[in-house]
Protein backbone atom coordinates (compact mmCIF):
# COMPACT_ATOMS: atom_id res chain seq x y z
CA UNK A 1 0.00 0.00 0.00
CA UNK A 2 1.33 3.24 -0.82
CA UNK A 3 -1.54 5.38 0.87
CA UNK A 4 0.91 7.83 2.60
CA UNK A 5 2.40 8.74 -0.60
CA UNK A 6 1.38 11.78 -2.61
CA UNK A 7 1.03 10.73 -6.26
CA UNK A 8 3.54 13.27 -7.45
CA UNK A 9 6.01 11.39 -6.26
CA UNK A 10 5.24 8.13 -8.10
CA UNK A 11 5.23 10.89 -10.83
CA UNK A 12 7.89 10.46 -13.53
CA UNK A 13 7.86 10.07 -16.61
CA UNK A 14 10.46 10.02 -18.60
CA UNK A 15 9.12 11.04 -22.21
CA UNK A 16 6.85 13.65 -20.79
CA UNK A 17 3.84 12.53 -21.83
CA UNK A 18 1.82 12.68 -18.84
CA UNK A 19 0.71 8.96 -18.74
CA UNK A 20 2.74 8.03 -15.36
CA UNK A 21 1.71 11.16 -13.86
CA UNK A 22 -2.28 9.96 -14.65
CA UNK A 23 -1.90 6.64 -13.55
CA UNK A 24 -0.03 7.44 -10.81
CA UNK A 25 -2.58 9.64 -9.48
CA UNK A 26 -5.47 7.12 -9.97
CA UNK A 27 -3.73 4.98 -8.40
CA UNK A 28 -3.07 6.91 -5.73
CA UNK A 29 -6.53 7.81 -5.04
CA UNK A 30 -7.23 4.10 -5.66
CA UNK A 31 -5.61 3.30 -2.63
CA UNK A 32 -6.60 5.81 -0.94
CA UNK A 33 -9.56 4.81 -0.69
CA UNK A 34 -9.01 0.77 -0.76
CA UNK A 35 -9.76 0.52 3.05
CA UNK A 36 -13.52 2.64 2.32
CA UNK A 37 -14.55 0.00 -0.35
CA UNK A 38 -12.91 -3.11 0.82
CA UNK A 39 -15.88 -3.25 3.38
CA UNK A 40 -18.76 -2.98 1.09
CA UNK A 41 -21.46 -4.48 1.00
CA UNK A 42 -21.17 -7.70 -1.48
CA UNK A 43 -24.50 -8.09 -2.16
CA UNK A 44 -25.63 -4.66 -3.38
CA UNK A 45 -24.29 -2.63 -6.25
CA UNK A 46 -20.53 -2.85 -5.92
CA UNK A 47 -18.30 0.04 -4.92
CA UNK A 48 -15.87 1.27 -7.70
CA UNK A 49 -12.77 3.02 -5.77
CA UNK A 50 -11.99 6.84 -6.54
CA UNK A 51 -9.06 5.50 -8.38
CA UNK A 52 -10.75 2.85 -10.95
CA UNK A 53 -13.31 5.94 -11.65
CA UNK A 54 -10.42 8.55 -12.16
CA UNK A 55 -8.53 5.93 -14.77
CA UNK A 56 -11.76 5.24 -16.51
CA UNK A 57 -12.69 8.74 -17.50
CA UNK A 58 -8.90 9.97 -17.90
CA UNK A 59 -9.26 9.56 -21.91
CA UNK A 60 -5.37 8.09 -21.37
CA UNK A 61 -5.44 6.14 -24.92
CA UNK A 62 -6.36 3.24 -24.58
CA UNK A 63 -6.02 2.27 -20.94
CA UNK A 64 -8.94 4.24 -19.66
CA UNK A 65 -11.28 2.56 -22.35
CA UNK A 66 -10.34 -1.03 -21.06
CA UNK A 67 -10.32 -0.16 -17.27
CA UNK A 68 -14.44 1.33 -17.90
CA UNK A 69 -14.92 -1.38 -19.27
CA UNK A 70 -13.96 -3.35 -16.19
CA UNK A 71 -15.74 -1.11 -14.37
CA UNK A 72 -18.59 -1.79 -16.38
CA UNK A 73 -18.60 -5.35 -15.62
CA UNK A 74 -17.93 -4.91 -11.63
CA UNK A 75 -20.95 -3.20 -12.17
CA UNK A 76 -23.22 -5.54 -14.32
CA UNK A 77 -25.87 -7.66 -12.43
CA UNK A 78 -24.64 -10.57 -10.71
CA UNK A 79 -25.61 -13.13 -13.06
CA UNK A 80 -27.77 -13.74 -16.44
CA UNK A 81 -29.30 -16.72 -18.29
CA UNK A 82 -25.93 -17.70 -19.28
CA UNK A 83 -23.62 -17.57 -16.15
CA UNK A 84 -22.10 -14.89 -13.99
CA UNK A 85 -21.54 -11.70 -15.13
CA UNK A 86 -20.03 -9.65 -12.28
CA UNK A 87 -16.45 -11.27 -11.72
CA UNK A 88 -15.55 -12.09 -7.87
CA UNK A 89 -13.26 -9.06 -6.52
CA UNK A 90 -10.03 -11.08 -6.93
CA UNK A 91 -10.03 -10.96 -10.19
CA UNK A 92 -11.35 -7.53 -10.68
CA UNK A 93 -8.33 -6.36 -8.64
CA UNK A 94 -6.32 -8.60 -10.99
CA UNK A 95 -7.31 -6.99 -13.94
CA UNK A 96 -7.24 -3.43 -12.70
CA UNK A 97 -3.70 -4.27 -11.44
CA UNK A 98 -2.20 -6.15 -14.39
CA UNK A 99 -3.84 -3.33 -17.01
CA UNK A 100 -2.80 -0.57 -15.34
CA UNK A 101 0.84 -1.78 -14.62
CA UNK A 102 1.09 -3.28 -17.58
CA UNK A 103 0.26 0.09 -19.65
CA UNK A 104 3.43 1.52 -17.26
CA UNK A 105 5.65 -1.32 -18.51
CA UNK A 106 4.13 -0.81 -22.41
CA UNK A 107 5.26 2.99 -21.61
CA UNK A 108 8.60 2.82 -19.65
CA UNK A 109 10.07 -0.44 -21.39
CA UNK A 110 8.66 -0.54 -25.02
CA UNK A 111 7.64 3.55 -25.77
CA UNK A 112 4.06 2.22 -26.43
CA UNK A 113 0.47 2.68 -25.43
CA UNK A 114 -2.09 -0.54 -24.10
CA UNK A 115 -3.83 -0.92 -27.13
CA UNK A 116 -7.52 -1.39 -27.41
CA UNK A 117 -8.74 -4.55 -26.21
CA UNK A 118 -12.28 -5.51 -25.27
CA UNK A 119 -13.25 -6.98 -21.64
CA UNK A 120 -15.72 -9.90 -21.27
CA UNK A 121 -16.89 -12.30 -18.45
CA UNK A 122 -15.65 -15.78 -18.71
CA UNK A 123 -19.62 -16.54 -16.75
CA UNK A 124 -18.06 -18.27 -14.10
CA UNK A 125 -16.59 -14.78 -12.12
CA UNK A 126 -13.77 -14.76 -14.16
CA UNK A 127 -12.63 -11.77 -16.41
CA UNK A 128 -11.40 -12.36 -20.46
CA UNK A 129 -9.64 -9.40 -22.07
CA UNK A 130 -8.66 -9.88 -25.83
CA UNK A 131 -6.94 -7.79 -27.86
CA UNK A 132 -7.62 -8.78 -31.57
CA UNK A 133 -5.96 -7.90 -34.47
CA UNK A 134 -6.32 -9.45 -38.06
CA UNK A 135 -2.52 -11.54 -38.12
CA UNK A 136 -2.35 -11.54 -34.19
CA UNK A 137 -4.21 -12.01 -31.00
CA UNK A 138 -3.97 -11.86 -27.34
CA UNK A 139 -5.83 -13.28 -24.56
CA UNK A 140 -5.48 -12.38 -20.84
CA UNK A 141 -7.72 -14.88 -18.95
CA UNK A 142 -8.34 -14.09 -15.51
CA UNK A 143 -10.47 -17.13 -13.80
CA UNK A 144 -12.66 -16.91 -10.71
CA UNK A 145 -9.53 -18.57 -9.13
CA UNK A 146 -6.78 -15.67 -10.01
CA UNK A 147 -4.02 -17.87 -9.17
CA UNK A 148 -5.05 -20.03 -12.26
CA UNK A 149 -4.67 -16.60 -14.38
CA UNK A 150 -2.72 -17.25 -17.97
CA UNK A 151 -2.34 -15.28 -21.37
CA UNK A 152 -2.55 -17.20 -24.42
CA UNK A 153 -0.74 -15.45 -27.44
CA UNK A 154 -1.24 -16.18 -31.47
CA UNK A 155 0.87 -14.37 -33.98
CA UNK A 156 -0.52 -16.60 -37.53
CA UNK A 157 -0.20 -20.68 -36.78
CA UNK A 158 2.39 -19.67 -33.87
CA UNK A 159 -0.01 -20.22 -30.53
CA UNK A 160 0.51 -20.51 -26.83
CA UNK A 161 -0.13 -19.80 -23.31
CA UNK A 162 1.93 -18.23 -20.51
CA UNK A 163 1.50 -18.82 -17.14
CA UNK A 164 2.31 -16.74 -14.20
CA UNK A 165 1.50 -13.20 -15.68
CA UNK A 166 3.01 -10.26 -15.09
CA UNK A 167 2.81 -6.91 -16.02
CA UNK A 168 5.90 -6.79 -17.59
CA UNK A 169 5.18 -10.31 -19.62
CA UNK A 170 1.50 -8.58 -20.50
CA UNK A 171 3.51 -5.60 -22.01
CA UNK A 172 6.00 -8.08 -24.09
CA UNK A 173 3.36 -9.75 -25.27
CA UNK A 174 1.23 -6.85 -26.41
CA UNK A 175 4.17 -5.47 -28.72
CA UNK A 176 2.71 -7.77 -31.19
CA UNK A 177 -0.78 -5.84 -31.17
CA UNK A 178 -0.73 -3.12 -33.89
CA UNK A 179 -3.12 -0.52 -34.36
CA UNK B 1 -34.05 -28.32 -45.81
CA UNK B 2 -32.04 -31.10 -44.85
CA UNK B 3 -34.85 -33.69 -43.48
CA UNK B 4 -34.78 -36.69 -44.51
CA UNK B 5 -37.41 -38.18 -42.26
CA UNK B 6 -39.71 -38.13 -39.29
CA UNK B 7 -41.69 -40.67 -37.41
CA UNK B 8 -43.10 -37.81 -34.71
CA UNK B 9 -40.55 -37.90 -32.42
CA UNK B 10 -38.05 -35.12 -33.03
CA UNK B 11 -35.16 -37.15 -31.28
CA UNK B 12 -35.62 -40.06 -34.04
CA UNK B 13 -35.79 -37.15 -36.89
CA UNK B 14 -32.61 -37.89 -39.19
CA UNK B 15 -30.82 -34.90 -40.60
CA UNK B 16 -28.58 -35.31 -43.83
CA UNK B 17 -25.51 -33.65 -43.34
CA UNK B 18 -24.87 -30.24 -44.11
CA UNK B 19 -23.55 -29.42 -47.72
CA UNK B 20 -19.88 -26.82 -47.19
CA UNK B 21 -21.68 -24.10 -49.06
CA UNK B 22 -23.88 -24.06 -45.61
CA UNK B 23 -23.79 -20.77 -44.08
CA UNK B 24 -24.84 -21.33 -39.94
CA UNK B 25 -25.43 -18.75 -37.69
CA UNK B 26 -24.02 -18.39 -33.86
CA UNK B 27 -26.21 -16.11 -31.81
CA UNK B 28 -24.29 -12.52 -30.12
CA UNK B 29 -26.53 -12.54 -27.12
CA UNK B 30 -23.94 -10.47 -25.03
CA UNK B 31 -21.99 -7.08 -25.91
CA UNK B 32 -19.51 -8.59 -25.17
CA UNK B 33 -19.87 -11.00 -28.21
CA UNK B 34 -19.02 -8.57 -30.52
CA UNK B 35 -17.23 -5.33 -31.33
CA UNK B 36 -20.05 -3.13 -32.72
CA UNK B 37 -17.55 -0.23 -33.36
CA UNK B 38 -15.36 -2.48 -35.56
CA UNK B 39 -17.77 -5.09 -36.83
CA UNK B 40 -15.51 -7.86 -35.06
CA UNK B 41 -17.05 -11.32 -33.67
CA UNK B 42 -14.87 -11.87 -30.76
CA UNK B 43 -13.34 -15.15 -29.44
CA UNK B 44 -15.50 -14.59 -26.19
CA UNK B 45 -18.70 -15.86 -28.30
CA UNK B 46 -16.87 -19.39 -29.32
CA UNK B 47 -16.04 -21.37 -25.74
CA UNK B 48 -17.86 -24.20 -24.88
CA UNK B 49 -19.72 -24.29 -21.23
CA UNK B 50 -18.67 -26.71 -19.08
CA UNK B 51 -21.14 -29.93 -18.24
CA UNK B 52 -24.27 -30.25 -18.45
CA UNK B 53 -24.51 -26.65 -20.81
CA UNK B 54 -23.50 -27.06 -24.22
CA UNK B 55 -23.45 -31.33 -23.87
CA UNK B 56 -23.38 -31.37 -28.24
CA UNK B 57 -21.40 -28.15 -28.87
CA UNK B 58 -22.16 -24.96 -29.63
CA UNK B 59 -25.41 -23.53 -30.63
CA UNK B 60 -26.16 -22.26 -34.33
CA UNK B 61 -29.11 -21.64 -36.24
CA UNK B 62 -28.99 -23.22 -39.67
CA UNK B 63 -32.23 -23.46 -42.48
CA UNK B 64 -33.40 -19.87 -41.10
CA UNK B 65 -33.16 -16.62 -41.58
CA UNK B 66 -30.75 -15.05 -38.76
CA UNK B 67 -33.58 -13.07 -37.56
CA UNK B 68 -36.01 -15.33 -37.64
CA UNK B 69 -33.88 -17.18 -35.59
CA UNK B 70 -33.09 -14.60 -33.13
CA UNK B 71 -36.80 -13.53 -32.86
CA UNK B 72 -38.11 -17.64 -31.94
CA UNK B 73 -35.37 -17.97 -29.61
CA UNK B 74 -34.40 -15.12 -27.91
CA UNK B 75 -37.01 -12.68 -25.87
CA UNK B 76 -34.45 -9.75 -25.38
CA UNK B 77 -32.46 -7.93 -28.00
CA UNK B 78 -29.59 -9.57 -28.70
CA UNK B 79 -26.60 -8.06 -30.90
CA UNK B 80 -27.25 -10.12 -34.01
CA UNK B 81 -25.25 -13.46 -35.27
CA UNK B 82 -21.78 -14.34 -36.14
CA UNK B 83 -22.08 -16.17 -39.40
CA UNK B 84 -19.75 -18.94 -40.37
CA UNK B 85 -19.43 -20.82 -43.74
CA UNK B 86 -19.77 -25.23 -43.07
CA UNK B 87 -17.25 -26.04 -45.33
CA UNK B 88 -14.34 -23.65 -43.70
CA UNK B 89 -15.65 -24.98 -40.09
CA UNK B 90 -14.72 -28.69 -41.23
CA UNK B 91 -11.20 -27.30 -42.44
CA UNK B 92 -10.11 -26.02 -38.94
CA UNK B 93 -10.88 -29.71 -38.13
CA UNK B 94 -14.68 -29.18 -36.52
CA UNK B 95 -17.86 -29.91 -37.45
CA UNK B 96 -21.71 -28.44 -37.85
CA UNK B 97 -24.39 -30.88 -37.19
CA UNK B 98 -27.91 -30.34 -37.82
CA UNK B 99 -30.16 -31.55 -35.08
CA UNK B 100 -33.32 -29.40 -35.27
CA UNK B 101 -35.49 -28.09 -38.08
CA UNK B 102 -33.55 -24.74 -37.32
CA UNK B 103 -30.88 -25.76 -35.09
CA UNK B 104 -27.51 -27.06 -35.54
CA UNK B 105 -24.65 -27.80 -33.34
CA UNK B 106 -20.98 -27.02 -33.63
CA UNK B 107 -19.25 -30.17 -32.55
CA UNK B 108 -15.21 -30.88 -31.70
CA UNK B 109 -14.79 -27.12 -30.19
CA UNK B 110 -12.81 -28.61 -26.84
CA UNK B 111 -13.65 -27.42 -22.98
CA UNK B 112 -11.20 -25.00 -20.91
CA UNK B 113 -11.16 -27.79 -18.70
CA UNK B 114 -10.11 -29.88 -21.28
CA UNK B 115 -7.55 -27.94 -23.13
CA UNK B 116 -7.54 -24.54 -22.62
CA UNK B 117 -5.26 -23.55 -25.29
CA UNK B 118 -6.71 -25.13 -27.56
CA UNK B 119 -10.06 -24.01 -26.71
CA UNK B 120 -8.28 -20.45 -26.98
CA UNK B 121 -6.65 -21.35 -30.43
CA UNK B 122 -10.02 -22.56 -31.86
CA UNK B 123 -11.96 -19.63 -30.68
CA UNK B 124 -10.12 -17.38 -32.30
CA UNK B 125 -9.94 -18.93 -35.03
CA UNK B 126 -13.91 -19.33 -35.31
CA UNK B 127 -14.11 -15.52 -34.33
CA UNK B 128 -11.90 -15.23 -37.50
CA UNK B 129 -14.03 -16.57 -39.94
CA UNK B 130 -17.36 -15.00 -38.20
CA UNK B 131 -18.85 -12.43 -40.19
CA UNK B 132 -20.94 -10.29 -37.92
CA UNK B 133 -24.52 -9.47 -38.84
CA UNK B 134 -26.53 -7.09 -36.76
CA UNK B 135 -30.00 -7.92 -35.58
CA UNK B 136 -32.60 -6.03 -37.74
CA UNK B 137 -35.74 -6.85 -36.45
CA UNK B 138 -36.92 -6.39 -32.70
CA UNK B 139 -37.70 -9.94 -31.07
CA UNK B 140 -40.99 -11.06 -29.99
CA UNK B 141 -40.46 -14.64 -28.81
CA UNK B 142 -41.91 -16.20 -26.14
CA UNK B 143 -38.81 -18.51 -25.50
CA UNK B 144 -35.38 -18.07 -25.04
Amino acid sequence: MTTTMSYEENATCSTGCGLDAEIARARWQQNKTADETASADKSSTPDVSRGVNQIAVANIKDLSAVVSQLRSLWLSPVEDHRGKLRPVEDAFKQAVQLIVDGAIALNNNHDRLMPHGYVSPDFEGGIRIEWVRPLSSIHLVIPADATETYLYHEEGDVYGTDDDVTAEGLASRLQIIND
Amino acid sequence: MSLLMSKGKRSSVKYSELPCGTIVFRALIHEHFVSTAVGNVLPAAFFRRELPQDKNGLSLGVDTTADDYLKKRFRKPTYGVGTLHVGRVRDIGLNVVQDGPDHASLTGVPRKSENRELAERTASLLARQARWQPQSEEPTAEQE
